[in-house]
């Protein structure tokens, strides 16, 4: 090469720093990527790898189903290639953890080895057996730290004792084991049950007498990359030899366990035997007893019951009696009944009548009133009459006598001189004065004896004589007075009748005595009428009176009748009083009886029950003596049964004792190193298809800068020619400028990419794994490989584009190229279509067609980073949906609960019934829930969780189980197991292949494959209670429960969660939104792979699109400087040009969204983690805003080439043609 | 006062600490309706004196007008607007627009004029009435050239800058050209301002502007012009 060449070459780059950059750029991004992601593959592998064998980590794992002894560590040692060999225990125990209990995995550290040494991080060792250490994600999670004591409690069953010697353990240190490689991550793992973590215990702690495990190592493979076909190779060889040994060690390890086992058995048989004769004797003794004692007890009732039979007879003749009384009392009582009604008519009657007749008497008596009143009236009347009478009787008298008188006065008037009355007045006067001398001689006599006979009184003589005396002189006094009396009555009548007749008219006196006359007549005629009257009354009266006599006889009458009816009445009345009298004497009587009865039956019938209560009492004693001695037999026969149920257990145990089967696994078999050794080949795979379009766009970019130089530099070429240089040499400046520019860029892209790249993505996997050291050291390899391709393809491209400038000859090149001429495109065509298009759009339209290798570079450009864009949302899309995929369409519960191995099956139940009435929760379904392992006959083993639904019906309502190949929800049946989508594919199982499963306690069993179902997080196989039953043999008992709650998440939800963790019946409770949430914990890194293919499409598009633009101006100079010159605006000028980036701009970006789903679903695939299955889905928004932002990046590029055309020197272009 | 005038226009082009003169103070004025030729060797300083009247170039001193506007003191889209309404430019390689036929290309420069005419009737004038839809690149040179002037005029300027435009094309070719723009000056009364330096085209023009080292050297006035037929090279 000339100094001319060399020279023009730096001065061309110096001139051109920007293509050469991009060039550059294009090479570092193509390069960088691809050497860098695959070198993070390659570093993962190799730190892993370093940190294995620095800890000495097992290349063969034997596992026995009944455990190893120090003779098959021997044995295998004597293996040849077997380098080392240690036999472990290992067992998983619980722990305690903030909210329940955690099931971890203990194993022991074997002394004298350090095959598997534990890496310690924090601490010492545990040397002492009351020691342990731990991980650092056990000591979180329990919260405790170094120093602390940790309690380990195992789930025994019956009889069984303690693997360890201490349980309280002290924690000297935390460790990382080679075993675990990968770390914990919580939630996900523990709702299951299945195994999280683990912690180590020195052996000395163990009780057992042999191992659960030996690990070995086989020579020369540490010094292999474990992750490399070579070491496969060389363990697949050992595994073949350390299983040849197999078969002889199975056998020693059956014939050692059997032969003990029933030797001891035989023992226990015979003493039992013994023991079971002695005892039923006893019962039999007993048994005789109490029949003696039963047959006493029948007769006595026997005997009571005929006293009973004779006494019930008396007491019913007794009765009987009693009973005719009553019945004639009853009757007596009828008739006294019907009497006393008869009596009462009577009685009422009489009261009727008595009432009547006093009635009558009354009316007797006011009658007689009446007529006695009447009668006095009338006598009253007739002596008024009478009255009457005589005062006429009186006044005819009187009228008479005065006529009399008057006759008499008129014939003495007429007859009587007055001289004779006078000489009789004078005489009787004279005789008046005699009488009155002879009176007043008697009463001096008188007064003489009186005054004698006083003297007398005084001198006591005797006075007789003196009072005859006194006595004449009296009588003769009174003799006298009435002698002058008469007298003085003649004397009167003298004088009056002197004195009349001295008054007395003679003729008057005649017409006195004719009134008079008259007047008798008419006092005798009234007298006569009165007389009459009287004669009236008097027969009236006489008749009153009769009627009063009648009257007072029927007043007797009638109180003689009223006496005779209260009489009648007074009779009825006792008759009833004594009926009644009579009667209820009858009833006493009868009353007296009964109670006679009565006590007569108390007596007897209490004396019957005392011997009755004796009776019950005696048999009392014998129903419990006998149920004591049923219990005693059942105990004992129980007792028999249990023991000769255990000797049977224990021979079938010893008959159960199947020939052990001894399992030799690879790393492959731990899930840890599997799962990494996974997950970095799929990286590596990544590694190759990702860098793939950053490769062909820069590529493409570089391919078309260069091509274009060239063109550009025809003149140039020409000129050279002319001048004689060769093609070569003239070539050889563009493959330089070429080389130096992409090979420079791929270094430097390589050398940046290759520490950073594996950074980033180790940190994405550095949360899941373990690893102390992650080394990034320079891969040659796929330095190398990224370098040539890279250059390879930019420097040949560039070789073709010279070739063909370089053969053309030299006058050719130097004359301008004629510009692409105008051609129609197939739309013009079709005129009515073409004719809707504006001017500006159908200019649009041809440049489109007329650049074609710019139309394709563009649109490969933005669909690149379109897709690129598309791909890192869509990954994160595909992982945000993995929640709802698990959680909406396979996991449809809201907590899982699952309860200890000691809960009893009544327990559980109760345990059931409290939780379906707890209040947050809407119902719930009992399951079985059991970690097993799967083993294929590859030597392949993974731990997943069984899950045996107690209603398989009613469990598609918490899980659904979704066939893959169909999509159909499945329902559980049959013995065939149902496996989920990645265990299958791990295992490389499809329907219709037989699986084995090895349940905890190392039973297994074979069984079929019936369907392999969707589930997106961990594994879980399914079988029905049935299927359980008949794989197994063994009934899958309930020990878990599924639950919807009445809200998924929330205060309430995390409440109960708390609250049953606290239960020590649960041993683990998870509630499905702490899982999701430990889900989106575990992705939310995988954001920053987003935020990497963000900024890997956002320097793409930039790199691209700016490369674009400017070649598209500088093709394009002198079209763009005549619109210029016609007196476009920058702004017509910007959109004349852009309308086509615009357009390419779109369609790049659909194209781009279509490749970005197509790239999310590869890498996807390819990526594939344990136990995560991701379904690719890129949601619309994410469509969107990868569109958005593309259009975004190209349109920040776009508005930068409006500067580049506002600078176009018009003039410079439209000079002429170079 | 002059339709165009040119007063003691200066234009310098610095290459860094050197300073090129391309224009010396020139003056000259053209009056209304003239036909223009200026005259001059390789870089005599005609192109830039063209390109500062088309609105291209910025003067260093001294003052450019066009129809009583002083062009020099134009910015931006002042001057873009004047390039778009007020002048019309032939270029000696046409610059068409090579994916667009005639007709589109005359549209092209039409469609952004006020009071464009019509682009069918300046290619019928221009005498390509059956060439419309051919591309460019379909056309031979003389027929580019006079799709450039119907582009040019359809945009009825103030004033048709051309610029060598026979220098591509033969001698028939040439004066069929130069026939066309003389035609275009005295038929529709524009002013055509063409730059060559083929002294032989000189007698056509009513003023012959001669210029050399950036100076205008002389100013002819032909009161008689030469038909074009005649004019021979």
């Amino acid at each position: 090469m000339t100094k001319s060449l060399r020279k023009n070459i730096v001065r061309e780059i110096r001139g051109t720093w920007k293509r050469f950059l991009s060039i550059a750029m294009m090479a570092f991004l193509g390069a960088g990527f691809f050497a860098g992601i695959n070198a993070a593959s390659t570093d993962m592998q190799l730190s892993c790898d370093t940190y294995l064998d620095e800890q000495n980590c097992f290349d063969l794992e034997v596992m026995s189903t009944l455990g190893l002894t120090q003779d098959d560590i021997d044995a295998i040692l004597q293996v040849k290639g077997v380098s080392e060999a240690v036999g472990t225990y290992s067992e998983n125990v619980m722990v305690g953890i903030y909210d329940g209990e955690e099931k971890v995995k203990l194993m022991s550290i074997p002394e004298d080895s350090t095959i598997n040494q534990l890496h310690l991080l924090d601490g010492k060792m545990a040397e002492n057996a009351d020691e342990c250490v731990a991980p650092q994600s056990l000591l979180e999670i329990t919260g405790k730290e170094i120093g602390d004591q940790l309690e380990i409690t195992e789930t025994l069953e019956e009889d069984e004792e303690s693997s360890f010697r201490y349980t309280s353990l002290t924690i000297t240190g935390v460790i990382e084991s080679p075993l675990f490689v990968f770390r914990s991550s919580g939630n996900n793992e523990r709702s299951t049950g299945a195994v999280a973590d683990y912690l180590y215990v020195p052996q000395s702690n163990i009780v057992e007498d042999y191992f659960t495990e030996i690990y070995l190592t086989v020579d020369g493979a540490a010094e292999l990359d474990c992750f490399g076909d070579d070491y496969e190779n060389l363990i697949e060889q050992e595994e073949v030899l350390v299983k040849a040994i197999a078969d002889t060690r199975e056998a020693a390890r059956y014939d050692q366990l059997t032969g003990d086992a029933n030797a001891e058995i035989d023992d226990a048989q015979a003493e039992l035997d013994d023991k079971t004769a002695e005892a039923q004797q006893k019962i039999d003794d007993a048994q005789k007893e109490l029949d003696d004692a039963q047959q006493e007890i029948d007769d006595g009732r026997r005997e009571l019951d005929s006293s009973r039979a004779q006494a019930e007879r008396e007491f019913a003749d007794a009765q009987k009696k009693i009973d005719s009384a009553e019945t004639q009392l009853a009757e007596g009582r009828r008739a006294f009944a019907a009497q006393e009604k008869e009596a009462k008519k009577q009685r009422a009657e009489l009261v009727a009548k008595r009432t009547s007749v006093s009635e009558q008497l009354a009316e007797l008596r006011q009658t007689r009133k009446e007529t006695a009143e009447t009668l006095d009236y009338l006598q009253e009347q007739r002596l008024e009459l009478a009255d009457g009478i005589a005062q006429y009787q009186a006044a005819i008298s009187t009228y008479k006598a005065q006529l009399e008188q008057a006759q008499a006065v008129r014939e003495q008037v007429g007859n009587v001189d007055l001289d004779e009355l006078d000489a009789q007045i004078a005489q009787l006067r004279a005789g008046i004065a005699q009488i009155e001398e002879k009176k007043a001689e008697f009463e001096t006599q008188l007064e003489q004896a009186l005054a004698a006979r006083e003297q007398l009184l005084e001198t006591g003589m005797d006075t007789t004589e003196l009072d005859a005396q006194i006595n004449q002189l009296t009588a003769g006094l009174a003799q006298i007075e009435e002698q002058k009396a008469g007298y003085d009555a003649q004397l009167e009548q003298a004088v009056t009748v002197r004195e009349q007749l001295d008054n007395i008219d003679l003729a008057e006196l005649d017409e006195q005595i004719a009134q008079l006359t008259a007047g008798i007549a008419q006092a005798e005629e009234e007298k006569a009428g009165y007389d009459a009257q009287l004669e009236q009354l008097d027969a009236g009266i006489a008749q009153a009176q009769s009627g009063l006599t009648q009257l007072d006889s029927g007043i007797a009458q009638a109180e003689s009748g009223l006496v005779q009816i209260a009489d009648g009445i007074a009779q009825i009345d006792s008759g009833l009083a004594s009926g009644k009298a009579q009667l209820a004497s009858a009833q006493q009587q009868l009353d007296s009886a009964k109670r006679q009865l009565a006590n007569a039956k108390n007596s007897a019938y209490a004396e019957m029950n005392e011997a009755a209560r004796k009776l019950v009492d005696g048999q009392a004693e014998i129903d419990d003596g006998k149920i004591e001695l049923a219990t005693q037999k059942a105990d004992f026969d129980k007792e028999i049964a249990d023991a000769q149920k255990e000797i049977d257990e224990a021979r079938e145990k010893v008959g159960d004792i199947n020939l052990p089967t001894w399992y030799v696994l690879t790393r492959d078999g731990n899930s840890g190193i599997s799962s990494f050794d996974q997950d970095s080949t799929n990286l590596k795979k990544i590694g190759f298809t990702f860098p793939l379009i950053f490769f062909l766009v820069a590529v493409l970019i570089s391919l078309s800068s260069m091509t274009r130089m060239v063109e550009e530099q025809r003149g140039l070429i020409g000129t050279f020619q002319a001048l004689g240089y060769s093609g070569g040499q003239i070539a050889s400046k563009y493959l330089i400028y070429a080389a130096t520019a992409t090979i420079s860029g791929s270094i430097v892209g390589e050398l940046i990419c290759m520490r950073t790249l594996p950074l980033i993505i180790w940190g994405i996997y550095e949360s899941f794994y373990y690893v102390p050291v992650f080394f990034t050291p320079i891969d040659w390899y796929y330095g190398l490989i990224g370098l040539i391709a890279c250059a390879g393809c930019i420097i040949g491209a560039t070789a073709a584009a010279c070739c063909k400038e370089v053969r053309r000859t030299p006058a050719h090149l130097m004359r301008p190229k004629a510009p692409d001429p105008g051609k129609r495109v197939l739309i013009e065509r079709i005129t009515p279509l073409w004719k809707r298009f504006n001017f500006s759009q159908k200019v649009t339209l041809r440049n489109l067609f007329r650049y074609k290798k710019r139309f394709f570079m563009t649109i490969c450009g933005i669909a690149g980073c379109a897709a690129l864009i598309t791909t890192g949302y869509g990954l994160r899309d595909s992982i945000v949906a993995l929640i709802p995929l698990q959680y909406d369409d396979v996991m449809h519960y809201d907590m899982i609960a699952v309860a200890g191995t000691d809960i009893s099956e009544d327990e559980f139940a109760d345990m059931a019934e409290e939780l379906r009435a707890e209040p947050v929760v809407s119902d719930a379904i009992e399951i079985h829930a059991e970690s097993i392992k799967i083993v294929t006959d590859g030597g392949k083993a993974q731990e997943l969780e069984l899950f045996v639904p107690s209603d398989a019906d009613a469990f598609q309502g918490y899980i659904s189980l979704l066939d893959t190949a169909t999509d159909a929800e499945l329902t559980l049946s049959g013995d065939a197991v149902m496996l989920t989508q990645q265990i299958a594919e791990i295992l490389d199982v499809s329907v219709g292949d037989t699986i084995s499963l090895r349940r905890e306690d190392g039973t297994k069993a074979d069984a079929v494959v019936g369907a392999i179902v969707h589930n997106y997080l961990s594994h879980y196989a399914f079988l029905s209670k049935d299927g359980y039953q008949s794989v197994f043999e063994k009934t899958a008992d309930n020990n878990a429960f599924v639950v919807h709650t009445a809200e998924p998440s929330g205060a309430d939800v995390d409440a109960l969660t708390k609250k049953l963790n606290g239960d020590s019946r649960y041993t683990t409770v998870s509630a499905t939104q702490a899982a999701k949430d430990s889900v989106n914990d575990r992705f939310g890194m995988l954001d920053q792979v987003v935020w990497i293919l963000i900024v890997a499409a956002a320097a793409l598009a930039i790199v691209v699109l700016y490369n674009l633009s400017n070649i598209n101006i500088s093709e394009r100079i002198r079209e763009l400087a005549t619109i210029k010159v016609l007196g476009f605006y920058d702004v017509e000028v910007y959109q004349y040009n852009t309308r086509e980036s615009i357009v390419l701009t779109l369609l790049g970006t659909l194209l781009g969204l279509a490749g970005g789903n197509w790239l999310t679903n590869f890498i996807l695939k390819t990526m594939e983690m344990q136990g995560i299955v991701f379904e690719p889905t890129v949601a619309w928004k994410s469509y969107l805003l990868a569109g958005v932002l593309t259009i975004v990046f190209a349109t920040v590029i776009n508005c930068s080439t409006y500067f580049s055309l506002k600078k176009i020197n018009m003039v410079e272009a439209l000079k002429s043609v170079e | 006062m002059a339709y165009i005038s040119f007063e003691h226009v200066t234009k310098q082009y610095k290459m860094g600490e050197v300073s090129i003169p391309a224009l010396n103070g020139a003056d000259f004025s053209i009056e209304k309706g003239q036909l223009a030729v200026i005259l001059g060797a390789s870089g005599a300083g005609k192109t830039t004196a063209l390109n500062i009247l088309g609105g291209m170039e910025t003067v260093t001193t001294g003052s450019a007008r066009v129809a009583g506007r002083d062009i020099t003191k134009l910015k931006g889209k002042q001057l873009i607007r004047y390039r778009r309404e007020d002048i019309g430019f032939v270029f000696q390689f046409y610059n068409l627009v090579p994916n667009l036929t005639a007709l589109e290309n005359v549209e092209l420069a039409a469609q952004i004029c006020s009071d464009s005419l019509s682009a069918s009737d300046m290619l019928d004038k221009v005498g390509l009435s059956d060439r419309k839809n051919n591309f460019p690149a379909q056309l031979s040179g003389g027929e580019q050239q006079r799709v450039a002037i119907a582009r040019a005029i359809a945009k009825n300027p103030k004033l048709l800058l051309c610029d060598e435009p026979t220098g591509a094309l033969d001698y028939k070719t040439g004066k069929q050209i130069l026939q066309l723009l003389q035609d275009t000056c005295r038929r529709d009364g524009m002013t055509v301002l063409i730059i060559t330096h083929n002294s032989a085209i000189a007698p056509m023009a009513d003023v012959v502007i001669r210029m050399a080292s950036g100076k205008v050297t002389e100013i002819q006035q032909n009161h008689h012009p030469t038909p074009i037929a005649e004019i021979e090279w």
